[in-house]
């Protein structure tokens, strides 16, 4: 009977320590955040008060605002990075006083997970606008995931503000409270095309073969759509369209059809996971892409992906950063972040962490902006938004030119040559090469690219 | 050399990890009849525990899986005797395979999966070991592949043969055998059932820490890694027939053949349909599996 007893009492425990980690789960490393996996949003200590998170969205002091990243799934440590460049921004705006038109309420940020799928993102975004009684929301990265969520953002008529997702649906469907900040999947490819038609010059060619390899998702499928548009018009060849399922314990089929194609270019689009798979198979199989490998970033724009290679797998590939690379380093304030970045959450700043933080100060522009959380009078405001990068906004750490809305309620400012920057690495280092106003004296290309066998 | 070929090679090579996950599940749903959904969580957790012995000690995880692969052997068999037994006396004069176990495993799969999650964070890790990072070159250099890959298609053999081997050809096989053909007949004969079951299930756990050493030195190691192989694991022990050592092995060159050689003819995304389509026929046209056995009515 006592042995009983004593089993029981252990599977008791057992039992609850499972149910403990599944409400404690899905943090991250930051010792005050955490978000849910599947059944519940935790409330982040971006702001002050731990107990607020029965408060109701105004109540006295507190704001409070969902922030719905990819925390789990193949997104992960991207999500992670955005949600931490929002909880640094919040932070920073409530040690400043919070929001000054509302008596210095303090913001608090609901942080929820994705899980990088478009239906669980729906279920976090409407069970923050529901359950956790959110002003607004900041996200969601991937395009699939900013699309359905800001679908149930747009039925409740709570704020949206898109951060991350290129695709051009988020803001075509002519929704009134949705916002995107970042730029669309047309101005990363465009950048790319731009800088081709550089390199073509520069190298007299007259045309080029190219493969598209890129994840099968609304933000995949508009990067080869609006990359094969560009390359008609200039009668490059396309020699292999080849969407790819995401998850892939091996890519070697894929690469050995990009072997098979003989392409001149190769255009890929994956995140962190498929990223690293796919850079190892092609590296092992040795394809000779001699205009080079070029990504839309997604993967390549992870510190993990970095951490996970060894610099031969990614040197000589061309990446479509989202910021100007160089325009980065030159204020001290952003260097303060990016260090600030490095000790609290270990890692050196990306545009990721910057496009978070970015986001969670444009939600407390439009809640200063406004005074109150109506909705109506949030989505007005976040409207009548207009940031010029001066270089000294806080809000434009992501290295936007500007924000300011369109009529399509998209900041037309975050692409083309005031936004991104083209970089090839070059032993083991991003090398900002195009457009020519975001690189720096002495940077130049290697073009052609050598040959496996003569590496 | 043809591309055909090379597929297929990379098929094998690729099948052969797929069966290697597969079939501890194998070994366990065979036996304790219980389908163990926290199978993608344990692979995860030994991915871990290699991953803390090589940065921490420099320790291959082909050499550290002769102390993890026993550890999980010791946690599998636990489980079982502490948590799942009592689960299964509860359940077992009304039905032969338990519901509740079946319930407790995708808890326990919640559970394992974020509390690592809340441990190591979402980051993506790789171990970066001398079969990560260098090559099996063949066919003047046409057919490349990790050595981590060769080694956990060769390791799919050894240690499906080790399972058969002890259940077919030992004492213990012969309890193992016996309780998974009818537990009460081998209890009336004096078998341990429940020890008996612990022994199965830490055999398949073990057989997934194996597992996790192969994967984890040709994969990414994260708390959600469990979702790439897990789904497909299940659906390759159904494949060969559930319960079946062999089943697993053919079902996972199946799956592997299909991802790398119709691939090459069609997108890769039609290809992983194809392989769903696969499964659906078989299963269709033979309930039990490739190589499973018919249950008697």
């Amino acid at each position: 009977m006592r042995k009983e007893k004593v089993k029981r009492l252990l599977s008791l425990g057992l039992v609850v320590a499972m149910t403990v980690s599944m409400i404690t789960g899905c943090g991250n490393s930051g010792a005050d955040n955490s978000a849910s996996t599947g059944d519940s949003s935790a409330s982040s200590e971006a702001s002050t008060e731990g107990e607020a998170a029965e408060a109701p969205a105004a109540s006295g002091d507190v704001v409070k605002i969902g922030s719905l990243w990819p925390l789990t799934g193949g997104s992960a440590t991207i999500g992670q990075q955005h949600a931490d460049g929002a909880e640094a921004a919040i932070k920073e705006i409530n040690a400043n006083g919070g929001i000054k038109s509302m008596g210095g309420a303090q913001i608090q940020l609901v942080v929820a997970d994705t899980e990088t799928a478009a239906d669980k993102a729906s279920v976090a975004c409407e069970r923050l606008i529901t359950d956790d009684k959110v002003s607004m929301v900041i996200g969601a990265y991937n395009s699939t995931c900013c699309i359905s969520s800001s679908e149930v953002a747009q039925k409740y008529s709570v704020p949206y503000i898109s951060q991350g997702g290129v695709a051009t649906a988020v803001t075509d469907r002519g929704y009134d409270y949705v916002y995107r900040i970042n730029n669309t999947a047309t101005y990363d490819v465009l950048e790319m095309i731009t800088a081709l038609d550089t390199i073509c010059e520069e190298n007299n060619l007259d045309t080029l073969t190219y493969a598209l390899v890129y994840e099968n998702s609304d933000w995949g499928a508009d990067n080869a759509r609006i990359w094969k548009e560009a390359a008609d018009e200039r009668g490059w060849t396309c020699v292999l369209d080849e969407p790819v399922t995401n998850g892939q314990a091996d890519m070697t089929s894929q690469v050995l059809k990009v072997k098979d194609s003989g392409a001149d270019v190769l255009n890929v689009s994956f995140y962190t996971d498929d990223s690293i798979v796919f850079a190892n198979a092609l590296y092992a199989n040795q394809v000779d892409l001699p205009w080079g490998v070029w990504s839309v970033g997604g993967g390549w724009q992870d510190a993990a992906f970095f951490e996970a290679l060894d610099q031969e797998v990614y040197n000589y590939h061309f990446v479509q950063e989202d910021w100007d690379m160089c325009g980065v380093q030159n204020h001290e304030w952003i260097q303060e972040v990016a260090a600030n970045c490095k000790d609290t959450y270990g890692y050196e700043m990306t545009s990721f962490f910057a496009q978070g933080w970015t986001a969670a100060y444009v939600a407390y522009y439009a809640l200063e902006a406004a005074g109150t959380t109506d909705p109506e009078a949030l989505r007005d405001a976040i409207k009548g938004i207009e940031l010029y990068n001066d270089g000294e906004d806080r809000a434009l750490l992501s290295g936007y030119s500007a924000i300011v809305f369109d009529e399509k309620n998209q900041n037309t400012f975050a692409g083309g040559a005031t936004g991104g920057t083209i970089v090839q690495y070059q032993d083991g280092a991003a090398v900002p090469l195009y457009p020519a106003e975001h690189s720096v004296e002495g940077n130049t290309p290697i073009l052609p690219i050598p040959s496996f066998s003569e590496r | 050399m043809n591309n055909i070929l090379i597929a297929i090679l990379h098929g094998l090579i690729l099948g052969g990890a797929y069966s290697l996950i597969a079939v501890g599940l194998s070994v366990i749903f065979g036996v304790v009849r219980i389908i163990n959904f926290s199978h993608g969580a344990m692979l995860m957790a030994s991915a871990f525990a290699y991953y803390e012995l090589f940065t921490r000690f420099n320790v291959d995880p082909f050499f550290a899986m002769f102390v993890i692969a026993p550890a999980f052997f010791i946690i599998g068999f636990l489980l079982q005797k502490v948590v799942i037994r009592p689960l299964l006396i509860r359940e077992s004069a009304s039905v032969l395979e338990p519901t509740s176990v079946m319930l407790f495993t995708i808890g326990l799969d919640y559970a394992i999966c974020n509390l690592y999650l809340m441990i190591y964070t979402s980051r993506y890790k790789t171990l970066n070991t001398w079969s990560y990072k260098n090559y099996f070159r063949a066919f003047d250099n046409s057919f490349v592949t990790q050595y981590s890959r060769l080694i956990a298609f060769l390791l799919c053999f050894v240690v499906a043969f080790g399972l058969w081997f002890i259940i077919n050809k030992t004492e213990l096989g012969k309890r193992i055998r016996a309780v998974s053909q009818n537990r009460d007949a081998a209890a009336l004969c004096g078998v341990d059932v429940h020890t008996t079951y612990g022994i199965a299930f830490g055999l398949g756990t073990a057989a997934l820490a194996i597992a996790g050493a192969a994967m984890s030195s040709f994969y990414l190691v994260s708390p959600s890694v469990g979702n790439v192989f897990g789904t497909k694991s299940f659906m390759i022990v159904v494949l060969g027939g559930l319960g079946s050592i062999p089943g697993a092995i053919v079902g996972g060159m199946i799956f592997g053949l299909i991802e790398q050689v119709a691939a090459q003819f069609i997108p890769s995304t039609m290809a992983s349909m194809l392989s769903f389509a696969v499964f659906l026929v078989v299963l269709i046209l033979k309930p039990d599996g490739l190589l499973g056995r018919r249950k008697r009515k």
